[in-house]
């Protein structure tokens, strides 16, 4: 459940345009030449502004049979705006601001549940190989549980609301370890088993690393 | 008067920007006699076309090596290369081993143990035993 | 366990049986058994020897008497088979007799002395003229097919156009378009024949120097026709029809047309030796403008491509033909689905398989036209890297300054010889 949503919050594709390469280097066609089905992207402006906010995505798989649903479980929807706007206590309103205008910041954002602890320009070795990307992709990391800058520190119970920061990461590549093998014996006998082992790993890095205003959050 | 060096402000990252990929360069070798091409040629024929529209900021160069066999060498921004043979491979794993030199970043490889890699100097600074009131001792 | 008895054993019960049969009084009885032969043929069968016909028994039976009514061999006698046998017995008999009475004079042997040597004795038996008949090298095999097989595609383009023409001019002139292999091909009238597509079939648009009448005559073998020959002769008729006279005592009269084919390919008469000085003749005259095949294709309406193979009569002769004139060889499977004159042309001008890679990437225009990728047929040396960045030049220079070779090591030799 984490996971499914986590990558369904993590592929966002509400770029601020100026942070776009330009057009000739998007390898966005190259995602269509990677024939995976979990990059099916629909842009959120499709969606009407007027649909209620339990989204019809959740609602739709209920009503096909079972196989298409398993199938579109797999699809990632654009995040779903929550229910009803975020309402800060007092003490947060205060110094959310402060936190805000500080010079730098850092993140201690999870993926599949492991924490990395980053700040912007940083680079993240995934311990896996994340399926269905390509270079140039840019993930949206919603799931943090610390965040904060020099003097301030906003901590989450688990987690910080996802619409108080905006991270994103871009995908540079894929990357491997150089080949372990292991070599296996049993006592009182010749025989010896080399095992190899060679992971790909997907390596992120953070581009982008911001605590939202409060008439952003609020309005 | 002393010389004072500039301090640099930012150091560019790939990606935080622009991203460019670092891969910049395919050349895929084959001959026409052998039979460990067999494999690389059936991939010309076919599917370097999707290859290369999908990637269009990779350079493609297809060129004979007679009596070789077939080789896919990735050149990087850095000047690195990396050269995989495929012989005896069949199209759909040197389509792969294709996708494998364009998502590489041309480094040698390594043993990485901690996930995080940071050139940034440390947010919240140095720990200092002063924080927090002091201790009285 | 049960032991079973040894009457009881099926092989007992025959030797029984066999004992039985040839009963002996000086032999005991286990005598007997051992010494009866054994046999498996059933004593039905050893009867038989007293002829009397198995089918004969069962009429007997039927009828409860020694001699039955009917026939003797119910399943014998009225059959083709037997009465020509009977027939052969009677002729057999009679050529003997024939034989004998021939043979009564016998010759004076008086003066019969045995010959010494093989010298004038008739030869008996062996091949005879056989091998002279069928492997003489004058009787060479001359299939339907050219030994020539034509392979430029300009070329077979227009054997294809001439067959067309040729099928619809029979067909026009009401003869049936499978006799369009009669004649040998002679000289292709039907370069100047336009061809028209229409519903049912083509119409052909002929020009002064082949009219409807030359080609249906250059296709009609060189036996009938004398009337409609004579009907409107031209020169060039005459020719022919001079020729004619020539072979027509050959054939005297003869209605079917395609019989002495083979035969009259086989040994070339001195008529047709006429008939091909004749077409060597005929060749420059027509060849004259010079046209090479290529331009003859490209004079062609195109639409003749068009023209549609369904009736499966025009399609056997064009084919038939076309294979006549060309020598390839037409599979079904590229017959059957061709539909038009362009499927059938597109078997015959297949593009050769491209022998290299390069030649089929280059084929892709496709691929040939994404800017990021370049494709080369040679292998990219390092002297072609430097050349694509400008280097090369200045190496170039540097090395003939210092007298060091260019490329390769035939300088070397030089230099390993000052060290000696």
């Amino acid at each position: 459940m984490l996971s499914r949503s986590l990558r369904r919050s993590i592929l966002d594709t509400r770029i601020p345009s100026s942070a776009l390469p330009p057009t000739f280097l998007l390898p966005s066609r190259a995602r269509y030449f990677n024939s995976t089905p979990q990059h099916v992207e629909s842009p959120p402006d499709s969606f009407s502004p007027s649909t209620p906010a339990s989204s019809p995505i959740s609602e739709a798989p209920s009503q096909l049979p079972k196989h298409t649903q398993l199938r579109l479980s797999k699809i990632p929807t654009p995040p779903t705006p929550p229910p009803n706007p975020l309402v800060l206590s007092a003490p947060l309103k205060d110094l959310l601001p402060l936190l805000a205008v500080q010079p730098s910041h850092y993140i201690r954002a999870h993926i599949h549940g492991k924490p990395y602890l980053a700040t912007v320009g940083d680079t993240v070795r995934l311990p896996f190989h994340m399926p269905g990307v390509v270079p140039g992709d840019v993930l949206r990391l919603n799931r943090a549980s610390l965040l904060g800058s020099r003097d301030y520190t906003l901590k989450g119970a688990p987690w910080v609301d996802e619409r108080v920061f905006e991270c994103r990461a871009r995908v540079l590549g894929t990357e491997a370890e150089p080949m372990r093998s292991k070599v296996k014996t049993k006592r009182r006998n010749r025989r010896v088993k080399t095992v190899r082992s060679k992971h790909k790993y997907t390596i992120l890095r953070v581009s982008e690393l911001r605590v939202k205003g409060l008439e952003e959050i609020e309005g | 008067m002393t010389v004072r060096g500039l301090k640099k402000v930012t150091v560019s990252q790939n990606g935080v920007g622009a991203f460019i990929l670092q891969c910049h360069k395919l050349s895929f070798h084959y001959c026409d006699w052998a039979g460990s091409s067999r494999g690389m040629n059936s991939f010309l024929r076919n599917s370097l076309q999707r290859f290369a529209v999908a990637n269009p900021q990779i350079e493609i160069e297809v060129s004979p090596r007679p009596r070789r066999h077939p080789v896919i060498i990735g050149h990087y921004i850095g000047g690195r290369q990396k050269a995989i043979c495929v012989r005896n491979l069949q199209k759909e794993q040197i389509m792969q081993k294709a996708e494998l030199l364009r998502d590489a970043s041309g480094e040698k490889l390594k043993r990485v143990t901690k996930p995080v890699k940071s050139i940034n100097e440390s947010v919240r600074g140095v720990w200092s035993p002063y924080y927090g009131g002091g201790i009285t001792v | 366990m049960r032991r079973i008895t040894r009457l009881g054993r099926s092989i007992d019960l025959l030797r029984a049986r066999a004992a039985a049969q040839t009963p002996s009084p000086y032999l005991c009885s286990a005598c007997q058994l051992q010494a009866t032969s054994f046999s498996t043929t059933s004593i039905r069968a050893a009867r038989n020897n007293g002829k009397v016909p198995f089918t004969e028994k069962i009429r007997q039976r039927i009828w409860g008497t020694d001699k039955p009514p009917g026939l003797e061999d119910p399943y014998g006698d009225r059959s083709v088979f037997d009465r020509t046998k009977k027939r052969a017995k009677v002729e057999e008999a009679e050529e003997r007799e024939d034989q004998l009475e021939e043979a009564k004079p016998t010759p004076d042997l008086s003066t019969y002395e045995p010959a010494s040597t093989w010298d004038g004795l008739e030869k008996v038996g062996g091949f005879g003229n056989w091998w002279k008949e069928n492997w003489d090298p004058d009787h060479q095999f001359r299939g339907f097919l050219p030994a020539e097989v034509i392979k430029d595609s300009d070329e077979v383009t227009a054997a294809l156009h001439r067959a067309i023409v040729e099928v619809f001019a029979l067909q026009q002139v009401g003869m049936p378009p499978k006799d369009i292999s009669a004649a040998i091909p002679g000289v292709d009238l039907t370069h100047e024949v336009q061809i028209s597509p229409t519903a049912t079939g083509a119409t052909l648009q002929f020009s002064q120097k082949a009219s409807l009448e030359q080609v249906i005559q250059s296709l009609t073998p060189a036996v009938d026709d004398e009337t409609t020959v004579k009907e409107n002769p031209t020169e060039s008729e005459e020719d022919v029809a001079a020729d004619r006279s020539t072979i027509d005592p050959l054939h005297p009269s003869s209605p079917e047309v395609e019989v002495d084919e083979t035969a009259e390919k086989g040994n070339p008469t001195e008529s047709e030796e006429d008939v091909a000085a004749d077409r060597s003749t005929v060749d420059p005259l027509s060849g004259s403008t010079q046209m090479t095949y290529g331009e003859l294709v490209a004079s062609w309406d195109p639409s003749w491509l068009q023209i549609s193979l369904e009736n499966p009569e025009i399609k056997f002769a064009i084919v038939k033909r076309t294979m006549q004139l060309t020598g390839l060889r037409i599979p079904d499977a590229a017959i059957m689905p061709a539909k038009t004159v362009k499927g059938l042309l597109a078997h015959l001008v297949k593009p050769p398989k491209p022998r290299k890679l390069v030649d089929a990437l280059q084929q892709k225009e496709e691929l040939m036209n994404i800017p990021n990728v370049s494709i080369y047929a040679k292998r990219v040396t390092p002297i072609d890297k430097h050349k694509s960045v400008g280097r090369w030049k200045v190496i170039e220079q540097r090395l003939t300054e210092r007298g060091l070779p260019v490329t390769g090591h035939e300088g070397q030799s030089h230099a390993y010889g000052d060290y000696r």
